[in-house]
């Protein structure tokens, strides 16, 4: 703590200059003048400190990593970077950034899920991967499987003390170069990779800095996993541009006690800490009478809450179990953004309870016009807060392109620096997404974020209310329907294809996933043996492939599942039918008796 | 002292409770992979078994006793283990 307030001056000097930078600069400049600073810090599971690394530290492994990088290849290769929670990614990121490359953070693949990420390596046409020692040989062996490409793998971990290259010792970079590809947007099928750049990054920062008032003292907690934008982004990018100290853990650290996060943010002073709705939804399920005795989380100013929907019981009952160790109430800041964005978009003004508005939720289906109302049919929304200044956020009718006014519903379109540059190597879909127009207003390009929703009129704050294109939000990672429709059917022979539609029942408190499987005359015939047995396979390879649990699995009769006249599932429709009761599954005999 | 029926019918609520699937659906001798609980499922389970029963558990314990009944009776092993040192029940 000492050699941190002795290092304060000098991390507050370099406030302005920050903001301008490409991170790898900002880096450079802070290791300079506070070398002995601690940057981040890794607790492991227990929650115990594991790894420390200082910005002088950090900055002096970034140079020597780039050097290393460089001596092969050309500038503008992507490079896979395969981590597991610790302080070796940050460093291996950062340094493809030093030397020109472009990052690609990737998910760890299991055996199971080897495919997705053979695809990705495919799309961005990726020959070398980093990691670690003891990741190597697990991941050579399962990547190079059936239609895995060629990868040239280099552990670094063995490498931190390797001497710095001169070549690298302030390179200036410049704004409009590509940094890396975030791939959460895409389906299995169709990866698609976000293409941000470094004055993206930057200008994403410098949004996220002003909007919450965050300088060289406001310690931050984070365990996202960094191949996700949340965790890369806010977790371990924000740092290096406000000079701060910042813990991390690991996703499976917070998962098993989410209550180490908790104490974490006490024993650090954390001001800034947050994760997707479940985040604080499971620490309010696993928090116990007399845990977390000597915890005072009166330090923490901003709970982020955003990368899902943000559910009003959830403030309410996190608030509530937390308030006696000194959590405040205007704490909670539900925010929104996407990977197109590059990450935020808007969340605050910090310290306000979040906003809620009760609204009809007919009239806005119908009208698309947002009615206050109280009782039977209003739907509670929460505000995602205030755009950053430096955005201009437009709701737009998405099939005439016509601007909306506030308090009218429609499509939630971004202009600005922070949007990134396009998907890689899609030019019709990056067109189509990053560059719309509204009509009557050409010449300026707006991002289509596929999201609907509005802006108050009375607080100019964002509030979402659905998807355009159906998309499940499943604690924070985007999942495609179609990808979880396609493991429905290969889980079973007895399933045929083009017979399934999942889609997430939202009518209660608690998300449901349902998955209507409509059966053929042989399905139908085997269905009283069988039901079980299908039930079980369905959910368990949902779970296996995608993470998710489908708590409804219901067998419709032959042709009765509706489609379009092209033959595409009609989700929406399907949707509509089982919540209004309308589908009558075959053998309906167990539901009853249970009941 | 905890009873196999009690960490089991525990084991199943939390099933019934992360998952959203009913509970006449959860049987003791089925995979729980078979009722859609996911890794990040599975480590909370552990988790939150060690808050219960206050024992120390691997975190993948899960995948190697994968029902209901076989993961109850290893919690209950444990348990007892526990119970001479501190006497948490």
């Amino acid at each position: 703590m000492s050699e941190r307030l002795l290092t304060d001056a000098a991390a507050a000097a370099l406030y302005d200059t920050a903001a301008a930078l490409p991170v790898t600069g900002i880096l450079a400049r802070r290791a300079a003048a506070h070398p002995a600073r601690v940057l981040f810090r890794f607790l492991d599971e227990q929650g115990r400190e594991e790894d420390v690394l200082s910005y002088g530290v950090a900055w002096a492994r970034v140079r020597a990593l780039a050097g290393v990088i460089a001596a092969q290849g050309d500038e503008g290769e992507r490079i896979a970077l395969f981590y597991p929670a610790g302080l070796d990614f940050i460093v291996a990121f950062l340094a493809c950034l030093l030397a020109r490359r472009v990052a690609v953070p990737l998910n760890l693949p299991s055996r199971r899920r080897v495919d997705r990420c053979q695809r990705i390596l495919n799309d961005c046409g990726c020959a070398r991967a980093l990691t670690t020692a003891a990741q190597e040989a697990g991941l050579r062996d399962i990547l190079s499987a059936d239609g895995g490409p060629a990868i040239d793998w280099l552990a670094t971990d063995v490498l931190r003390d390797a001497g710095p290259d001169g070549r690298f010792d302030d390179a200036p970079v410049a704004g409009d170069t590509l940094a890396f590809l975030q791939y959460t947007s895409g389906s299995t099928s169709h990866p698609k990779g976000v293409m941000v750049s470094q004055h993206n990054i930057t200008t994403n920062l410098r949004m996220m800095r002003n909007a919450w008032g965050l300088d060289h003292t406001s310690n931050t907690v984070f365990w996202q996993p960094h191949h996700h934008d949340m965790g890369l982004i806010l977790g371990q990018l924000l740092p290096v541009m406000l000079g701060n100290e910042t813990v991390l853990m690991g996703p499976n650290t917070f998962v098993r006690q989410p209550l180490i996060w908790l104490d974490a943010i006490s024993r650090y002073r954390a001001v800034l800490a947050g994760g997707p709705n479940f985040a604080y939804e499971l620490c309010v399920q696993r928090y116990m009478a007399g845990k977390l005795a000597d915890c005072d989380l009166s330090s923490w100013r901003i709970a982020l809450n955003g990368a899902d929907v943000v559910r009003g019981g959830t403030l309410d009952r996190f608030s509530s179990t937390f308030a006696p160790l000194g959590f405040a109430s205007g704490t909670m800041l539900p925010c929104y953004g996407l990977a197109e964005a590059t990450l935020f978009v808007s969340g605050g003004p910090v310290g306000q309870a979040p906003r809620r508005r009760a609204i009809d939720a007919r009239v806005a289906e119908t009208q698309g016009r947002i009615v206050d109302v109280e009782g039977e049919g209003a739907r509670t929304v929460i505000g995602c807060g205030l755009p950053s200044d430096e955005i201009d956020v437009a709701i737009v009718d998405p099939q005439s392109g016509v601007r909306r006014g506030h308090d009218e519903l429609g499509e939630i379109w971004v202009s600005g620096d922070t949007n990134a540059l396009g998907y890689w190597n899609l030019p019709q879909a990056s067109d189509a997404t990053f560059r719309a127009q509204i009509a009557g207003e050409p010449g300026r390009h707006f991002m289509r974020t596929g999201d609907v929703g509005f802006v108050g009129a009375a607080d100019g704050q964002i509030y979402i209310c659905g998807r355009l294109k159906d998309l499940l939000i499943v604690d924070g990672r985007n999942l495609h329907p179609e990808d979880v429709e396609y493991t429905v059917v290969e889980s079973h022979p007895l399933i045929k294809p083009q017979s399934c539609a999942v889609f997430e029942d939202d009518r209660g408190e608690q998300r449901r996933l349902v998955a209507v499987i409509e059966a053929d005359r042989e399905l139908k015939r085997a269905l009283p043996e069988m039901e079980k047995t299908l039930r079980q396979q369905v959910r368990r390879a949902v779970s296996e492939e995608h993470g998710v649990a489908i708590a409804e699995v219901v067998f419709i009769p032959p042709a009765t599942l509706r489609k379009t006249t092209s033959g595409k599932v009609q989700r929406s429709l399907m949707k509509a039918l089982f919540q209004q009761g309308e589908l009558q599954p075959l053998r309906p005999a167990a539901v009853l008796d249970a009941a | 002292m905890f009873k196999h029926q009690e960490i089991a019918d525990w084991i199943t609520a939390f099933i019934v409770e992360r998952t959203g699937v009913p509970e006449y659906e959860v049987e003791p001798d089925e995979n729980l992979g078979s009722y859609g609980l996911g890794s990040m499922q599975a480590v909370d389970l552990v988790g939150s078994l060690e808050d219960r029963f206050g024992v120390a558990l691997a975190p993948t314990l899960v995948f190697q006793f994968p029902t209901v009944r076989e993961l109850a009776a290893v919690v209950l092993q444990r348990v007892g283990q526990a119970l001479p040192v501190g006497g948490e029940a």
